[in-house]
C-alpha cells in the first residue's frame, strides 16, 4: 500500500516538476521575447533623432510617419529612373502597340529582386529561349537590390510560336527566384 | 493590485488600457506599410520595420546624388577629345564596310565609378552588354537603353569594388568580344584615345595588338556609326 501511495505521490511530484519546468521555460521565452521587442524599440528610437516621447504609442506613430515620408522621397526619385524596393516584385503586361512596331505585340515587364552575378545571365538566356527582343530597357541597383524595367517584342525569327503572357511571367518568375534569394523568405 | 512594479532603467512605463488600443492600431498600420509583415510576430514585425526604414534611408541618400546635378550621367568632363581629364578609353570596332560599333569607358568623378557606353542598335544587345559588364564583377548602378540621334545606345553607370582592379581597357576589350561571332578572334579592334601610353603598357597577352589609328582625338570615317 505504501508503495502505491508513494508511487502516486512521486508521479504527482514529477508532474508538478514538469509543469513547473515548462512554465519556467515558457516565461523564459516570454522574457526573451520582451527583451527583443524592447531592443527593437530602442533601435527605432535611435533611428528617429527627434523623439522626446518614450511611450510606445507615440514612438510607433513617429515611425509610421517617417516611413511615409521616406516613401514619398523615393517616389520623387523614381521619376529619374527605376528604384529597387526591398520586396520582390514582378509585373508583366501587354502594351498598346505603336504603329511603327509593325503591329507586333509589345510586352512590358518589371522585375525587382536581390542582385546576384547570375541574374543577368539567366535573364539573357530566358529571353533568348522565348524568342523575345528588348526594345527599351532601364535598370538600377541599390543596396544589393536590383530593378529591371523593359519592353520586349517577339523576334522576327520566332515563327508562329508566340509565348503567352502567362508564359513570360512564369519564365521571369523563375529568373527572380534562384536558390540564393531564398533568404528573403521569412518565417512568421 | 494597483501597485506599480519597480521599473528598471530604460524601460518605458507599461501602457494604460487606452494606449493599448492605440498601440494595436499603430501595429496594424505598420503591418500595412512594411513589406511582408502581415502575419509575423510583433518582434519580427519590428525587425522588418527597422530593416525597411534603413533601406529607404539609404535609397534616398543615393537618390539625392541623382537629383543634385540632374546628374544622370555622372560628373562628366567636357566631351572634346583632349578634355578627357578623368581618363577614358574608346574602342571602335571597324568592320569591312568601315562603319563601326563604338564602345566608350570613362572614369567618373565619383570614386570607383565609370561610365560605359556602347552602340547597340537593333541587335537588342542591351542585356548581353549588361551581363558582360556584370561578369567582370562590376556593379551596374544605373543602366538605360536610349536613342541618341536616331542611334540606340546602351549606357551604364558602374561601380568597381575596392578589392578588385578593373581597368577601363579590360572593360572595353571584354565588350568587343560581344561583337564577334562566338569563337572567332579575328582582327583586333582599333583603339583611339587620349592615353596611348596606357595602351602600350597594359599587357593583355600576345593576342592583343593595338593598332594606333590616331594619336589624338577620334578618327571618324565618312558614313561611320557616329
Amino acid at each position: 500500500m505504501t508503495d502505491l501511495l508513494s508511487l502516486c505521490k512521486s508521479s504527482a511530484q514529477a508532474d508538478n516538476a514538469k509543469a513547473l519546468a515548462a512554465s519556467k521555460s515558457h516565461s523564459e521565452a516570454e522574457r526573451r521575447r520582451r527583451e527583443r521587442i524592447n531592443k527593437h524599440l530602442s533601435t527605432l528610437r535611435t533611428l528617429l533623432p527627434n523623439t522626446a516621447k518614450t511611450d510606445k504609442a507615440s514612438l510607433l506613430a513617429e515611425v509610421i510617419e517617417r516611413i511615409k515620408e521616406l516613401k514619398q522621397q523615393v517616389a520623387e526619385i523614381s521619376q529619374f529612373g527605376p528604384v529597387p524596393s526591398d520586396a520582390d516584385e514582378l509585373d508583366v503586361d501587354v502594351m498598346e502597340s505603336p504603329v511603327d512596331e509593325g503591329g507586333k505585340v509589345l510586352i512590358k515587364a518589371s522585375i525587382c529582386c536581390a542582385d546576384r552575378p547570375s541574374l543577368l545571365t539567366d535573364l539573357v538566356r530566358t529571353l533568348k529561349s522565348l524568342h523575345l527582343r528588348t526594345v527599351k530597357a532601364e535598370m538600377a541597383t541599390m543596396e544589393g537590390r536590383t530593378k529591371n524595367v523593359f519592353v520586349m517584342t517577339i523576334k522576327d525569327d520566332a515563327e508562329l510560336l508566340e509565348p503567352t503572357l502567362a508564359c513570360v511571367e512564369e519564365a521571369l518568375k523563375s529568373v527572380m527566384e534562384e536558390p540564393s534569394s531564398k533568404e528573403n523568405q521569412d518565417d512568421a | 493590485m494597483t501597485g506599480r512594479k519597480r521599473l528598471r532603467p530604460g524601460e518605458a512605463p507599461r501602457p494604460r488600457p487606452k494606449d493599448r488600443q492605440q498601440i494595436q492600431d499603430r501595429v496594424r498600420e505598420l503591418r500595412d506599410i512594411v513589406p511582408n509583415a502581415t502575419k509575423c510576430s510583433i518582434d519580427a514585425l519590428l525587425e522588418k520595420t527597422i530593416r525597411h526604414m534603413k533601406f529607404l534611408q539609404s535609397v534616398t541618400q543615393h537618390g539625392d546624388k541623382w537629383k543634385a546635378g540632374g546628374d544622370v550621367k555622372g560628373e562628366r568632363s567636357a566631351e572634346n577629345s583632349s578634355g578627357l581629364e578623368n581618363g577614358a578609353s574608346w574602342a571602335m570596332e571597324l568592320d569591312a564596310k568601315g562603319s563601326g560599333v563604338p564602345i566608350l569607358v570613362e572614369n567618373l568623378k565619383q570614386p570607383r565609378q565609370m561610365l560605359v557606353e556602347m552602340l547597340c542598335e537593333e541587335r537588342g544587345l542591351f542585356w548581353e552588354i549588361a551581363d558582360n559588364i556584370r561578369g567582370l564583377g562590376l556593379t551596374i548602378l544605373k543602366g538605360v537603353m536610349e536613342s541618341r540621334n536616331d542611334k540606340i545606345w546602351a549606357r551604364f553607370n558602374v561601380e568597381v569594388h575596392a578589392a578588385k582592379e578593373v581597368n577601363r581597357l579590360k572593360v572595353v576589350w571584354n565588350l568587343t568580344q560581344l561583337l564577334r561571332p562566338s569563337g572567332k578572334n579575328t582582327s583586333a579592334p582599333s583603339f583611339v584615345g587620349s592615353e596611348m601610353s596606357d595602351v602600350c603598357s597594359e599587357s593583355f597577352g600576345s593576342r592583343f595588338q593595338p593598332q594606333v589609328v590616331a594619336s589624338h582625338g577620334i578618327t571618324v570615317s565618312p558614313g561611320s556609326a557616329w
